[in-house]
């Protein structure tokens, strides 16, 4: 910012006049509005003196601070690398976020030195300037890489100043949408990739020498600095990609905002997006690294270290090992500050072995959640925070730079993870022959007995990928290993070597039957890279050994990616298979032999719901005639009874595969699915009526099933639009007319047969029956089929607007948009009109905001806040999960309160458009059959979306990309006047407060211990009489502090409590329980007799269920677990 | 001599008989705009091309704005969500004529690829067909080839096929280009001819991307084929030759007067006709065909040692007699460091277009979270940071001053 060329001199000088006469009577001195400043404790705030920080810290027993580098040496440090040289490179960006008009960029990357090795850095370089938002940097080739979207550039110096004097474009194109997720995370991998990445929204086309890389919605980018070559990594990973880190054997892991997740099962070669399940989803979290080395105690080693900006803490995770994959549990933080201004963007172990954490250092966080011209931006500060063990000795710096290959080999047996990576890094820019034979020649001179020796194969294996050689001697040994762990870092580099492997697919047969499962996970990954058939034949050895997800997943990766092959050589009859099993798995991915399948499947039992999961996907892709009448006819015959989600997966499948232009005979065979209109199961009924319906076949018996006293509402609802769908000209008559007399439901279903025959006419009928008294009848279903019509919405909005409703269905249907938000905007505004003068959230509105928010301060009580948050006619709970518990619909709470002011809780309950959280925004689905839908969307590739329906608690509904016509940008789910539920203004500052001390320090922080915090509640007789599985158990979930309310179990005079705990690793675990005065558990369904005492946990979901009468305690019930030695590990179960 | 003005040919000569256009293809005032790939959008940080384009019709200077963007495909040019359409951006910039640069990543998809290649061009053009952006008269288009693949090695694997490719994908776009009566511009021979010359530094890093010094090696053919039209010859680069034993002189894109011969060496008159050449981002030799577009002063039959020449007293190149003889680059002059700086408001405007018109964050912008409060002052700063570009493009209508200077040449040594 120092530069400025004389042209633009004048105009910055306009604009920082302009700035200044903006400053008014509502802003402190330095132009921070008086009402943001609110609560913050402006002392602290303002006072940049380090030692206020270091005052401010709290550390994990043992471990202490101090400071390693900080302004002026540097500011605002994005993101940091060390180099072979134990010196730390930071990228700063004073730009953050954005440049103003007449600004010049000048962005740094500052070198900080410490010389003379007392944790102090006493140097500072600048390598380079002029840059603009810097978001990644590493090193290789000799230089820099710095990401600043859409570019990528190349920066070295050779002359020996440490100031880049050569600077080329390395890479352009990458997405410029969001820079707060754009291009960062820089890190180089083991094998001497350069890995980096992207989040949601961004498009990026990249023009390289093999091709063109183009992605949207974010992914992981692999770049080889020896060759050029960028090829996508990883995609559907979306959201905000802060962090990437690689375990010991190479394993990989992002930090992707709030959420963990394992990356490498989703790096196959399909070329489409991979859905990844989060491991864990906590709180927003930036950078981080793996505790490693020596010097780090036990207590944290192996653990991915991340900084919470929010909560201002490096918080820990563990990793543990499941099946091919991990589990993650969230851990107490390594470091925690109160000093406002400590924002944890960077985490990085250094050269000698101290944890080392950037610090943004700013009184506010990132642009969406603050105005990007906020005064409250910093542009002058930045630490660097080293923390080291009390006690223990620290690691020392090698010396790798500049020496021989020989001694740089020998380093890649140190126990230093650091030191191993460096050394990696500096013979990858060494002669790659001499280092390859080197390499092998030091293989042989390993201990075979020294407990790390498959290790440093695997080190050394990785080496030789670094300069670009393959050795075969090293990887054949690497395979061979007897750790699980070193064969599949062998597994995974088939992917990279089998141009110049001798068998290649020989060594992915006998890895895809690996005993380890991530050996098989990887071999599956690796065959998707050798293009032929026979690479496919051998990843399904993999099949063998069913029942692992990602195993699955990864050989469904694989199979996409050698279609071209595999489906070929099958048809043309020269794919051989080594067991029939591996034959039928082909067959049943090329569509061959579906009648069998589906003949055996219709005649089993007891189907998993993967098998029936697996035979619809089947069935839709691939079925034909012959199918359609195969599920016919077991659907109506009686004797071959069916269980009643076999025969609902049928029907929808029938339901999706219908083609009006059908032979007759194939539809006249469908219309024996009439008999299943009278099923005593609602939902196959409905079903049933559908495919009369989609099928055409709905006629005068339907008309009679229609007005039968015996039908339920929801049949005959759905007998009314199978009428019209069949022949809206036919029968749009008569529906006409039974909307006008009979009983109330069947006028009810009429009017939305005839509103999908004729919409106009339909939503006229529809206005003449809301205007009466609906009496028994429920309006909302009648709205939610003409809601999900295209152009519904509208058309019935147009239709209701002078029409006088009647209450009861104003009140009905006003619930239901409270509860879900799916009401279009003309149509809120008349069910649920908001604003009204004289409603709450009108005089809200209408007060003084800045003395509102002062009342929520001073008058708002956090406790009668959460018991109105948790009141069911609030709907906040319909949407909003705190911490693991709860719907995904609108934004996780739990530490919503440490990152925004109370100013922006009040708009958002008040004007929840005004600003929508980041990945909130609803969608409209139009879909192709003019059907709509309305969600949060959770996922998307090429090929499918998936959104969360806010009408159901965010159950996920699959949409083909190819059944959607259209995709709108909707409105915040969460309608506007909630507020009116309210009682009084005093609720509402409640309410407010509560929310506003969500994450604080105190009563409402983030608390992660395993409290189990959702139930499943039943009412029974005694407490002998526990209710079967499948009984009506309801959810319900503890209050923040942990404890389940006794008046969320007040259901009978008996009552039984269950939580779910996921066990991990077997071992013993403690009750910690609130009070246990006539409580009763059963663990697993067995009586547990001594509640105080330790219970041996088995691996896998427990059950524990509790028994008491409400009557009987005073209090509710909080079940917090304590591991009772060193190896149980166990988390509660979350989600709804 | 001889030899040099051979080398001219072979650089102009690229344009051999495609583009024998009745009129140049760009026009005195022309309001331009440039779309394509990583190529098309380069060339804005450059300023080689505009340079000189802009410094063409001196009483009537053109004025670009470089809408291309990197990796760009007919079919597949993704943008972010909500990005002003490239429609009212031609129209805002008032456009006559559009530069359309394509190829490359098209080109990947080999022979079997080409027939689609020349539909999606003609797509492209008849999207452009009759419509009009500066609100008097139909757009132009002008079309661009790929440049070709350079040789780095392990870093352009199959650099041969690749090549083949590239040349099938130019010579179908020339076909559509005949075909549709649309200027065409190849610059696919001249870069492989330049990428194969053995003397100078690489083209690309990359291989496939023009580095600085690509970008000046380039500009002059593609300026070249974008100005010059039958029977007129172009503005061509300063040629000062000088016979000291005669005193006598001829030279072109300047005039030369009162040579005199002194004591230790010459003083001569100059005054400039046409703008001087931008010297080449580069200390490393040039090939000689590239040598022959740079200003250059010849003296023949100078006494032997070393000379310096000053312009205005000031230094600006030293060299021998023989050197001399043989013809010297001038590129360091006063009225060369006029167009540099000419070249920095080039790209300054061109940055500035970028940080309103592309500005970073465009989901808070124009995007998915453009109803966040958070970015409220953005779309006003766009603004701004486009009219502070269209303020520097009113800077670039003053072409740089032509002077007379006196060139003084010293023999500093013998």
């Amino acid at each position: 910012m120092k530069r400025m060329p004389t042209t633009l001199r004048c105009i910055v000088l306009f604009l920082f006049t302009f700035t200044n006469s903006q400053f008014t009577s509502g802003q402190d001195m330095k132009g921070r509005k008086t009402a943001n400043l609110k609560g913050a404790d402006l002392k602290l705030m303002d006072n940049h003196d380090p030692a206020s920080q270091l005052e401010h810290f709290e550390l994990l027993p043992g471990y202490q601070a101090n400071l390693f580098a900080a302004d002026p040496m540097f500011a605002n440090p994005v993101h940091m690398h060390w180099d072979s040289k134990g010196r730390l490179w930071v990228a700063c960006s004073w730009a953050y976020p954005q440049l103003k008009p007449g600004e010049v960029a000048n962005d740094k990357i500052i070198i900080l030195e410490d010389t003379d090795d007392d944790g102090v850095a006493d140097k500072s370089t600048v390598f380079a300037d002029g840059l603009y938002l810097p978001t990644g940097i590493e090193l290789a080739n000799g230089g820099c890489y710095v990401a600043q979207s859409p570019d990528v550039f190349f920066l070295k110096d050779t002359d020996g100043d440490d100031v880049a004097d050569v600077k080329t474009l390395a890479l352009t194109g990458f997405g410029i949408e969001d820079s707060h997720h754009s291009i960062s995370a820089w890190r180089r991998g083991p094998g001497g990739w350069l890995y980096f990445q992207e989040g949601i929204f961004l498009h990026t086309q990249v023009e390289t020498q093999i091709g063109v890389v183009r992605n949207f919605n974010g992914g992981v980018y692999q770049f080889n600095p020896r060759t050029n070559e960028l090829r996508m990594f990883c995609r559907g990973t979306g959201g905000n990609p802060w962090g990437h880190v690689f375990d010991r054997w190479g394993q990989s892991f992002m930090v992707n905002n709030p959420r963990i997740m394992y990356l490498s099962p989703a790096t196959g070669n399909s070329g489409e997006a991979v859905r990844v399940r989060p491991l864990i989803s906590t709180e927003k979290q930036c950078g981080g690294d793996l505790a490693t080395g020596t010097h780090v105690g036990d207590d944290i080693r192996g653990q991915l270290l991340t900084g919470r900006f929010k909560s201002r803490t490096v918080v820990r995770y563990e990793l543990l090992e499941d099946g091919a994959g991990y589990s993650a549990n969230v851990l107490q933080p390594l470091i925690s500050s109160k000093h406002p201004n400590f924002r944890p963007v960077d985490v990085k172990m250094g050269p000698d072995g101290a944890v080392y954490v950037a610090d943004w250092y700013n009184s506010i966080i990132n642009h969406a959640q603050h105005d990007f011209r906020d005064p409250r931006r910093d542009h002058d500060h930045g630490r660097i925070w080293r923390i080291t063990h009390k006690e223990r000795p620290l690691a020392r710096k090698p010396k790798l730079a500049g020496a021989s290959i020989a001694a740089q080999i020998e380093q890649l047996t140190s126990p230093q993870d650091w030191t191993r990576h460096q050394a990696r890094k500096e013979l990858s820019e060494q002669d790659p022959d001499q280092v390859l034979a080197s390499l092998e020649t030091w293989v042989d001179s390993l201990d075979t007995n020294s407990s790390d020796y498959e290790h440093h194969l695997v080190e050394a294996m990785w080496t030789c990928q670094n300069v670009e050689r393959v050795s075969e001697k090293i990887l054949q040994r690497v395979l061979s290993a007897k750790d699980g762990h070193a064969r599949s870092a062998g597994a995974r580099m088939i992917r990279y070597w089998h141009d110049e492997l001798s068998d290649p697919i020989g060594m992915i047969a006998k890895a895809s039957a690996d005993k380890f499962p991530r050996t098989r996970m990887e071999a599956v990954l690796s065959a998707g890279f050798i293009p032929n058939a026979e690479s496919f034949a051998a990843a399904l050895h993999s099949l063998d050994d069913p029942g692992d997800p990602l195993i699955e997943q990864a050989l469904l990766q694989t199979t996409q990616a050698l279609d071209a092959h595999w489906r070929p050589a099958m048809e043309a009859g020269t794919l051989s298979f080594a067991k029939p099993s591996h034959r039928e798995f082909a067959e049943q991915g090329a569509g061959i032999g579906l009648e069998t399948r589906l003949a055996q499947f219709l005649s089993q039992r007891l189907p998993t719901d993967k098998d029936i999961a697996t035979i619809q996907a089947q069935l839709l892709d691939v079925g034909t005639d012959t199918e359609v009448g195969m599920i016919v006819e077991a659907l109506v015959n009686s004797r071959n009874a069916q269980s009643p989600s076999v025969m609902v997966a049928m029907l929808e499948t029938l339901r999706d595969m219908a083609k009006p232009d059908s032979p007759r005979a194939l539809r006249r065979s469908l219309g024996k699915l009439r008999q299943l209109v009278t099923h005593n199961n609602e939902s196959i009924a409905v079903l049933a009526a559908n495919n009369l319906g989609v099928w055409r076949l709905a006629g005068g018996k339907e008309f009679d099933a229609l007005q039968g006293k015996s039908t339920t509402a929801a049949v005959k609802q759905a007998l009314a639009i199978a009428l019209a769908t069949t022949s809206s000209e036919r029968n749009a008559e008569k529906l006409a007319q039974l909307t006008a007399s009979g009983d109330l439901n069947t006028r009810y279903a009429a009017a939305a047969g005839l509103a999908q025959a004729n919409l106009k006419r339909g939503v006229q009928a529809v206005a003449v029956l809301l205007s009466a008294d609906p009496q028994e009848t429920n309006p909302v279903p009648l709205i939610k089929s003409i809601l999900q019509q295209r152009n519904g919405g509208g058309t019935l909005g147009d239709a209701l607007q002078d029409v006088k409703l009647h209450p009861t269905v104003i009140a009905s249907i006003s619930r239901l948009h409270r509860e879900t938000g799916i009401l279009p905007d003309r149509l809120a505004d008349i069910f649920y009109p908001s604003g009204n003068s004289g409603s709450l959230s009108a005089e809200l509105l209408k007060e003084d905001q800045v003395q509102l928010i002062a009342d929520v301060e001073k008058l708002g009580d956090p406790a009668r806040g959460e018991l109105i948050y948790r009141r069911g006619n609030v709907a906040c709970m319909n949407c909003h999960a705190i911490g693991s518990v709860g719907p995904t619909i609108g934004p996780n709470l739990v530490a919503v309160g440490a990152a925004a002011k109370t100013k922006y809780f009040v708009q958002s309950i008040l004007q929840p458009n005004a600003a929508i959280a980041e990945h909130y925004e609803s969608r409209t689905f139009v879909l192709v059959s003019g059907k709509t839908l309305v969600g949060i969307m959770a996922f998307r590739n090429e090929k499918e979306v998936v959104v969360r329906d806010s009408s159901k608690f965010g159950k996920e509904v699959r949409l083909d990309v190819a059944d959607i016509d259209e995709e709108i940008p909707a409105r915040s789910l969460m309608p506007d006047g909630l507020a009116d539920q309210l009682r009084s203004r005093n609720e509402f500052l409640d309410l407010v407060k509560f929310v506003s001390v969500l994450g604080k320090p105190g009563e409402y922080k983030n608390d992660e211990s395993p409290v189990i915090r959702k139930w499943r509640v039943i009412a029974a007789n005694a407490s002998s009489d526990v209710p079967a599985d499948d009984a009506k158990w309801r959810t319900v979930y503890s209050k923040v502090s942990g404890e389940l309310p006794l008046a969320d179990c007040s259901d009978g005079e008996y009552v039984f409590v269950r939580g779910y705990v996921n066990v991990l690793k077997a071992g013993s675990a403690g009750l910690q329980i609130n009070s246990i005065d006539g409580l009763t558990l059963r663990l697993d369904g067995k009586l547990v007799d001594d509640l105080s005492a330790a219970v041996p946990l088995k691996k896998g979901r427990r059950t524990f269920t509790f028994g008491f009468s409400p009557q009987q305690r005073n209090t509710g019930l909080r079940v917090e677990l304590k591991a009772m030695d060193d190896t149980a590990k166990f988390q509660p179960e979350g989600g709804l | 001599m001889k030899n040099q003005f051979l080398g001219t040919l072979l650089i102009v000569g690229c344009l051999s008989s495609s583009v024998a256009f009745a009129e140049s293809p760009i026009q005195p005032g022309d309001r331009i705009a440039i779309i394509g790939n990583t190529f098309a959008d380069q060339l804005r940080i450059h300023g080689y091309l505009e340079t000189l384009l802009l410094q063409r019709y001196r009483d009537n200077p053109v004025s670009i704005r470089n809408l291309s963007w990197a990796g760009d495909m007919l079919a597949a040019r993704d943008r972010p969500t909500g990005f002003a359409s490239e429609e009212s951006t031609l129209r805002a910039h008032k456009t006559d004529v559009i530069i359309a640069c394509f190829g490359l990543g098209e080109s990947f998809a080999g022979e079997e690829g080409l027939a689609e290649f020349k539909n999606q061009l003609n797509t492209l053009i008849t999207s452009y067909s009759g419509k009009t952006y500066n609100g008097k008269t139909a757009v132009r288009m002008i079309l661009v080839s790929p440049i070709a693949c350079e040789d780095l090695g392990k870093l352009t694997p199959g650099r041969e096929k690749r090549n083949q490719n590239l040349e099938a994908y130019t010579l179908a776009m020339q076909d559509v280009a005949t075909a549709t009566k649309i200027p065409f511009v190849n610059v696919f021979e001249t870069s492989r001819y330049l990428m194969d010359e053995s003397v100078g530094q690489n083209l690309t890093d990359n291989g496939i991307h023009l580095n600085a010094y690509g970008y000046w090696a380039m500009s002059h053919t593609f300026y070249e084929q974008l100005t010059a039209y039958e029977g007129v010859s172009n503005q061509q680069p300063w040629w000062l030759r000088i016979d000291a034993a005669k005193t006598a002189s001829d030279a072109r894109g300047v005039k030369i007067s009162q040579l005199n011969n002194t004591a230790d060496g010459l003083r001569f008159q100059v005054t400039e006709q046409s703008p001087p050449r931008l010297r080449p981002p580069t200390d490393q030799p040039l090939p000689a065909q590239l040598e022959v577009v740079r200003d250059t002063l010849v003296i023949e039959n100078l006494p032997p040692g070393e000379y310096s020449l000053t312009i205005d007293e000031r230094p600006v190149v030293t060299a021998t007699a023989k050197d001399w003889a043989k013809g010297v680059a001038i590129d360091s002059s006063p009225a060369h460091k006029a167009v540099e700086a000419y070249q920095s408001v080039v790209n300054d405007k061109n940055l500035q277009f970028v940080y309103g018109w592309k500005a970073l964050n465009q989901v808070h912008i124009v995007g998915e979270r453009r109803s966040s409060p958070s970015g409220k002052r953005l779309p006003g700063e766009v603004i701004a940071f486009n009219k502070l570009a269209n303020e520097l493009d009113q800077t670039l209508r003053n072409s740089i001053e032509l002077n007379t200077r006196t060139w003084k040449l010293l023999r500093t040594s013998k």
